[in-house]
């Protein structure tokens, strides 16, 4: 008995192995290699700014892909981050000369009591195309940002590669464009007249900087359907040529000192749900308007029309009767207006536009600008030794979706990777595109810096 | 907006079923040995491991036990370098089997035959983190349990030197996963959660022979089949979902099928002397290559498509060892060991599937009460991990630590 007494108690002080948890006690620390993080400078455009659906808010701000990486870089030597806040709660956008807020997903009730989840804050034939003063509303915003200057991330909504060097006059009909790009350099801009986005960062004597421009080069030009909305030269695309003056002498004042950096390619024009969430055939017809449509075009161009979904009516000057049917590969912009398209006609008894649709020619033009600037991107990075982050070979599994980290991304309309205004990033999709760039960066400096934890990320809000 | 918005599927490839889903907690006195059992019949408990040892077993009686089974783990995600903590609690399995012989009655066939039931639970799992860990998109809870009811035939042959035995298998399960999705409403902040789960019944069969090939040197194999747990109309349930998905994400049912795996065994059992007794098994565990995981939702959306994916788990193997010593006539110590490989593929490792080749350590004893009443206690320990475990389809990898421990007591009552 007492043998057996003795045996039991073994097994059950054994048991006391119950208390004992797994552990992992030799995680490695985070560590700089070659490169020196103390003094981070990132220049940029709309996404690395933080402007998501459609407005800069302060929550937004605080998922930038440059305050990101900024938080990463802490761990192995890097310093404040300053960014130009907002206020708690408050968020500003800019369409068309038009104020906005943060778009969030909601139901809508259209004008044919149709019911769908929409995420515009107001159908775009009803925009008000007056522009408002913006040198009040810039100074009212500029007096409420919650962090003083100088500023780390000097990424700006409406960044031209070409503006980066240019100083922003705070006057209308300025350099970077028709009313509204400027505004958002203009609200964070040092009081200097003479300052210049790259003369700040310069200023800063950086050690480090990262490079996201090139997209807004094109953007103006394919957001207006391949500058048909009367914005002049501004809308056009930045010849090739330009765009690599640019950013080889933005680069070459940045490494002056032997800072060293990382830069981004930019991503198709296919890869944005702003041309590809409405598709060429979105005149949707009953049996009846059907039979009247085709019988309105009986004495023209002969088109005909069937129930159900049916090619768009687009004008077009150079064709017979000044208007042709929308092909399937052609791209309906996201702001075309649904309201018209469903109540009044549009794209059925009145030619859709141009300015809502970016035809084959545009399309052929943005891609071999798109093709040409990342040619560019790739030999800068080269020539001058950066982490070169590729977003572009990679991007068609986000198209056809994928996962990060178990969350699943598509590149669809409120897929989780890009936000509600079709062509800037989620919060989600900026930790993922961050931690694409630490992979650059701790593969050309030897670092080992960690990813970003993606899942505190959110993709798409609802309201 | 396409599977997006719920992104569901959480269901992912159901790679169900880990071998690490096998459970060891069947018959105490063989816990203590490492679980093997195909050659070594200790008592009625040999229903689980050899219906064919069955006719060997000298006493009608009964056997109720019980293990508390407390598994720890530890996750070391690669990227963030963040390390996540398990935070379920132990878990408790029952058992009960029981057997009767005919070899009282004077004469004729049946005195030859011993029939008797089992209750068991050869398979479960049980996973859990807290709400906001790091592989919450993958899964924050899973669970499986199992309870296997084996009413067994076995008769003696070739004057006793033969065993054979079989027993038909009903399965009664349950499962549940829950999983959050990339969606969140942008008031609360709260991520939309999908937890699907469901009861299932399962039927197979477990066979075996035992042969005695001399008084001290036995011989054992056995086959339990696999089986198939269908889930008809299971629940999913959907947490935080945003009004405007209520379209998207319908309340919805799901019908879902877990492969169970054969599994296979054969075993040694040998006297060494009067006191001392050792015994070697084998264990195949056997995926189909055939079979799928199939999931169909009661309404299909664009966030709830019907899908099939191949089963990924591959044939897993497993040792054991064991060791019985005798200290008096009415005390016993025991100990064994067992390694066994992991059934999970590179590649498709993931929190709820991170098994691992593993070894584990068991050690037990018994003390007879009086003639009819017998306790017997175990204790085992095994330490899993898995290096860089890769799940492919999520994106998602990092170091696996479990130590799993159980405790288990029974009492034997034979007359």
């Amino acid at each position: 008995m007492k043998i057996f007494k003795n045996i039991l108690i073994l097994v059950l002080s054994s048991s006391l192995f119950v208390a004992c948890e797994p552990k992992f006690d030799d995680v490695p620390a985070a560590t700089a290699g070659s490169a020196n993080f103390s003094v981070y400078v990132s220049i940029g455009e709309g996404t690395p700014s933080g402007y998501c659906n459609g407005a800069l808010s302060r929550e937004n701000q605080l998922s930038s892909t440059p305050f990101l990486l900024s938080e990463q870089f802490k761990a192995v030597g890097g310093g404040e981050f300053k960014q130009p806040l907002f206020p708690e709660g408050t968020s500003f956008g800019f369409e068309k000369g038009h104020p906005s807020t943060t778009l969030y997903l909601r139901e809508r009730t259209f004008c044919d009591d149709s019911v769908e989840l929409y995420s515009r804050m107001f159908d775009s034939s009803t925009f008000n195309y007056t522009p408002v003063q913006i040198l009040g509303l810039t100074q009212s915003i500029r007096s409420g940002l919650t962090v003083a200057g100088p500023y780390n991330n000097l990424a700006a909504n409406g960044a031209k590669t070409i503006f980066v060097n240019r100083p922003a006059p705070s006057a209308l009909g300025s350099d970077w464009g028709t009313g509204n790009s400027e505004i958002f350099y203009e609200i964070f801009k040092s009081t200097n007249p003479a300052a210049t986005i790259l003369s700040e960062a310069a200023a800063l004597n950086p050690t480090f900087f990262s490079l996201q421009l090139g997209n807004t080069d094109i953007l103006r030009y394919s957001k207006s359907g391949g500058n048909e909305d009367g914005g002049g030269a501004d809308d056009n695309i930045t010849p090739v040529q330009e765009f690599e003056d640019s950013l080889r002498s933005i680069v070459s004042t940045l490494t002056a000192n032997g800072a060293k950096g990382v830069i981004t390619d930019i991503i198709g024009i296919e890869s944005f749900p702003y041309y590809t969430h409405y598709k060429y055939d979105f005149l949707i017809l009953s049996a009846d308007s059907a039979a009247a449509l085709t019988n309105f075009y009986a004495a023209t161009s002969g088109y005909t029309f069937k129930e159900g979904r049916n090619a768009l009516v687009i004008e077009d000057a150079s064709a017979p009767f000044g208007h042709r049917r929308m092909l399937s590969d052609e791209f309906l912009l996201l702001e075309v207006p649904r309201d018209s398209l469903k109540c009044l006609g549009l794209g059925g008894r009145i030619p859709l536009g141009r300015r809502w649709v970016l035809d084959k020619g545009e399309i052929d033009t943005v891609n071999a600008a798109i093709d040409a600037y990342n040619a560019v991107i790739k030999q800068v990075a080269t020539d001058y030794d950066l982490a070169f982050a590729d977003g572009h070979d990679g991007f068609s599994d986000i198209i056809a979706g994928t996962y990060f980290n178990g969350k699943e991304v598509d590149a669809s309309f409120a897929g989780g990777y890009f936000s509600l205004d079709g062509l800037n990033i989620s919060p989600l999709a900026q930790a993922i595109a961050a931690n694409n760039m630490i992979s650059a960066i701790n593969k050309k400096y030897g670092s080992t810096i960690r990813n970003v934890d993606i899942n505190k990320y959110v993709g798409t809000s609802f309201k | 907006m396409k599977k997006q918005l719920a992104l569901l599927m959480l269901l992912g490839p159901l790679s169900m079923f880990a071998q690490g889903f096998q459970i060891h907690t069947q018959g105490i006195k063989q816990q203590a040995m490492g679980n093997a059992g195909a050659a070594y019949v200790q008592d009625a408990a040999t229903i689980y491991y050899n219906p064919g040892g069955l006719a060997f077993v000298n006493d009608n009686g009964a056997i109720l036990g019980s293990n508390v089974i407390i598994a720890k783990s530890a996750f070391l995600d690669s990227r963030a370098k963040t390390v996540s903590n398990s935070t379920g609690g132990p878990s408790v399995t029952g058992q009960f089997y029981t057997s009767y012989g005919f070899d009282s009655l004077a004469s004729g066939p049946l005195q030859n035959m011993r029939v008797g039931l089992g209750v068991y639970t050869p398979f479960g799992a049980g996973v859990e983190y807290a709400d906001d860990w790091f592989g919450r998109f993958v899964v924050r809870k899973f669970a499986l349990s199992t309870l296997n009811l084996q009413p067994t035939v076995s008769y003696s042959m070739l004057d006793g030197k033969l065993g054979v035995g079989a027993g038909f298998v009903l399965s009664l399960g349950s499962m549940t996963r829950l999983a959050d999705a990339n969606t969140a409403d942008s008031t609360s902040g709260n991520f939309m959660s999908i937890e699907v789960g469901g009861r299932f019944v399962g039927a197979g069969v477990n066979l075996g022979l035992t042969y005695k090939v001399t008084d001290d040197l036995t011989l054992g194999t056995s086959f339990r089949s696999p089986f198939k747990g269908n889930i008809k109309d299971g629940d999913v349930t959907i947490t935080n979902r945003p009004v405007e998905l209520k379209d998207t994400v319908p309340d919805n049912t799901v019908d879902l099928t877990i492969n169970f795996p054969t599994v296979f065994s054969v075993g040694a059992a040998y006297a060494i002397n009067d006191k001392i007794d050792v015994t070697l098994d084998y264990n195949f565990y056997g995926f189909s290559t055939t079979d799928t995981v199939k999931i169909d939702f009661d309404k299909n959306t664009n966030s709830f498509e019907d899908r099939v994916d191949p089963q990924e788990l591959q044939n897993a193997h497993a040792i054991m060892f064991g060791a019985q010593y005798k200290v008096t006539d009415a005390i016993s110590a025991r100990a064994g060991l067992r390694y066994a490989t992991s059934a999970v593929q590179d590649g498709f490792v993931k929190p709820d599937a991170a098994d691992a080749n593993r070894l584990a350590y068991t050690v037990g004893c018994g003390y007879n009460l009086n003639k009819n009443f017998t306790i017997d206690a175990v204790y085992g320990f095994e330490a899993v991990n898995r290096e860089n475990g890769v799940s492919d389809y999520y994106d998602f990898e990092g170091d696996y630590k479990t130590f799993a421990s159980t405790i288990g007591l029974s009492l034997t009552y034979k007359y």
